[in-house]
């Protein structure tokens, strides 16, 4: 199945961590990364220079949702039996992979990443935000998960042809939820690390208290 | 107290939007101009608001009225929410097509 396993990385902005993270991909012998750059300012590509990857760049800023629709377009066209998202700023673990495509391997359609909450290194506001987002999740859609906002993923051949989204922005995270709910698809979770960098410490939170509303108000009003 | 405040604060915007639309002429500014004039002569005079409900024929149902009307810009707003995000999921999937449209396979230029 690593053959056609193919690693979607959204990014805006990530030129500073870009290149080591899809460095350890290639070293882990990932082959089919694709990097959807939505938007960027800082001329990422740049950042890549001769690496073998897939490269596809927005026009304009979409957010976060729309650069994932287009790389599991790009890789339903390209025939993928297995998609793993993940985030671009490098706090995710290119180890868990592995355990992710196992969960598809083993049957499920999708594999959720939860993040093992570490009181030390994340605010105390982030984990009680993700708690709420969880429990309004719950109550949107009948889902218990217990990490509704992770952003590294695996899906099945058969949940990428099923899952159309809508949203562009963060909401999309717990869009991805209502739809797997709505076709009943089988789903697991998985703990994963959480590399906390400087860098991805030091960025701009883009979610917010008020994304979180916006979240809810879109989910009600327009799903 | 407050219609004082209310009579003081729509003087200024009267001012403001009459200088507003001496100057450039704009249907826009005498829009505002007349509906700041509304409510300045409501902070003056507020049993105004009563003798013209009364001849509208509303009499003391101006409550229904005004919340009637908080209903419908409510209903305004969640429209123009919705054909807000229409047109951005409309962008986002141009911008999506062309995406894929111009997928750059490094793999081939190494």
């Amino acid at each position: 199945m690593l053959e056609n396993t193919y690693i979607i990385i959204p990014v805006y902005n990530e030129k500073g961590v870009l290149r080591g993270i899809v460095s350890d991909l290639l070293k882990h012998d990932y082959q089919n990364i694709i990097i959807v750059d939505d938007g960027s300012t800082d001329n990422v590509i740049h950042s890549l220079n001769g690496l073998p990857i897939y490269f596809a760049r927005h026009m304009l800023n979409r957010g976060k949702g729309s650069a994932l629709r287009t790389g599991m377009r790009i890789a339903q066209e390209l025939n993928a039996e297995c998609v793993i998202t993940m985030d671009g700023d490098g706090q995710h673990s290119v180890d868990d992979i592995s355990k992710l495509v196992e969960k598809i391997e083993n049957g499920y359609d999708v594999a959720l990443g939860v993040r093992l909450f570490d009181r030390k290194q994340m605010p105390l506001i982030k984990v009680i935000a993700n708690h709420i987002a969880n429990i309004v999740v719950w109550l949107l859609f009948g889902l218990k998960v217990s990490d509704s906002q992770s952003g590294f993923k695996a899906y099945s051949k058969k949940a990428l042809g099923l899952i159309r989204t809508s949203f562009d922005s963060y909401e999309h995270e717990s869009e991805i939820l209502s739809k797997i709910r709505q076709h009943n698809l089988s789903y697991t979770e998985v703990p994963i690390q959480t590399i906390y960098t400087l860098y991805s410490q030091t960025k701009a939170r883009r979610q917010n208290i008020i994304n979180g509303f916006r979240m809810i108000y879109k989910m009600i009003f327009f799903n | 107290m407050y219609l004082l405040i209310l009579g003081a604060i729509a003087f200024l915007i009267l001012i403001n939007t009459g200088k507003a639309f001496y100057s450039k002429r704009k249907p826009k500014f005498l829009l505002a101009f007349l509906i700041a004039l509304a409510i300045f002569l409501l902070a003056l005079f507020p049993n105004l608001a009563h003798t013209v409900t009364v001849k509208l024929g509303i009499g003391d149902n101006l409550n229904t009225l005004i919340f009637t009307g908080f209903v419908i810009m409510f209903i305004f707003i969640v429209k123009l929410l919705k054909t807000t995000e229409n047109l951005k999921s409309q962008v986002s999937h141009i911008v999506e097509a062309d995406a894929v449209r111009n997928l750059q396979n490094l793999k081939e230029t190494k």
